[in-house]
């Protein structure tokens, strides 16, 4: 039976570095999937990767199990990457640009999201392009707009499979705060997905279903009448 | 179970608490009234698969593998700097 991350820990301190070779093996991908979509950049993720278990070796001896091995190595993964994007910005000295880097952590640099309803539902459309790999990019590009915060919670709730409550611990926010934003970083990368999708369509010739609703409650504030039993 | 006391969810309540929903998170008598609106109301049903398409698109797109070159490097570089010493020793 594999060792749990307490038995890596122990065996590790104790000088056994093939124990760490299991840990790295353990992260590895965790690590540099989480580096990579912060940076956007291979290079930078191969590098805070190589920094972030280094590091981790170096203070495992001070790690003293108040979180989770994972949360950890999840908190260093994203300082490190959002001190590479910072030491980035400041070589290029240009403000930032909407669209051209990540912005910086603050709820104010969140995109507005109004929860428009679909043309339809466009998600059979949106699996046939990334089937023809046509989303990878501009999924890439749109995560590249929202602020830090909102992009790393995003990543490691929808890509790592992290629970609220880990996040809470990496991020240092309330589960409430977590799921807040977690919800605007879905919200905004559902729209642009959507506007991909439909962007499509209008070049393939196809054409949106008409909208069968208006903005959110606008149009039917009380809902449908709910007394009966339904089968769900 | 009281039928009559299951509340009235409105389309913007619907979209508001999605988190909750597609954790599972949610009480069993919020779900089924949750449920009961999207089964009468085909947009926010279209918009429940949108937003669940987005997360699972997102997910296929972002989880990559790490390349075998980086990790050997990875690897490399690690026992260059660590074999040989333990945590807390002067690196």
């Amino acid at each position: 039976m594999p060792d749990n991350d307490q038995e890596l820990i122990d065996r590790i301190r104790s000088g056994d570095y093939s124990a760490f070779e299991v840990l790295v093996s353990r992260y590895e991908r965790k690590v540099y999937a989480l580096a990579l979509k912060l940076t956007g950049n291979q290079a930078d993720a191969e590098e805070i990767a190589q920094d972030v278990f280094l590091t981790i070796y170096q203070k495992l001896d001070t790690f003293r199990g108040e979180s989770l091995l994972s949360s950890w190595i999840y908190r260093v993964t994203a300082n490190a990457a959002f001190m590479k994007l910072r030491d980035r910005r400041k070589r290029a000295k240009v403000p930032f640009e909407e669209g051209t880097a990540t912005p910086e952590g603050g709820d104010d640099n969140m995109p507005a999201v109004t929860a428009t309803y679909p043309q339809g539902d466009w998600s059979t459309s949106a699996d046939a392009m990334l089937e023809r790999g046509e989303l990878g990019a501009k999924l890439s590009d749109a995560i590249a707009l929202l602020p830090e915060k909102f992009k790393l919670i995003f990543l490691l709730k929808d890509v790592q499979g992290l629970s609220n409550e880990e996040i809470a611990d990496v991020v240092n926010m309330s589960v409430p705060a977590v799921k807040s934003r977690l919800h605007r970083a879905r919200l905004f990368l559902r729209e642009k997905l959507q506007e991909y999708v439909e962007g499509d369509n209008r070049a393939r010739g196809g054409t949106s279903a008409s909208k069968s609703h208006g903005r959110t409650g606008e149009d039917d504030e009380d809902g449908p009448d709910s007394d009966q039993k339904r089968d769900v | 179970m009281d039928r009559t006391a299951i509340k009235s969810v409105t389309c913007e309540e619907c979209i508001e608490v999605l988190v909750d929903y597609i954790d599972g998170t949610m009480d069993a008598i919020t779900v089924e009234a949750f449920e009961a609106h999207f089964s009468d109301c085909p947009p926010c049903t279209d918009f429940l698969k949108t937003y669940k398409t987005t997360i699972s698109v997102s997910r296929r797109t972002f989880d990559e593998p790490i390349p075998e070159a980086v990790s050997t490097r990875l690897r490399s570089f690690l026992r260059q700097k660590c074999q040989g010493k333990k945590p807390g020793q002067d690196f």
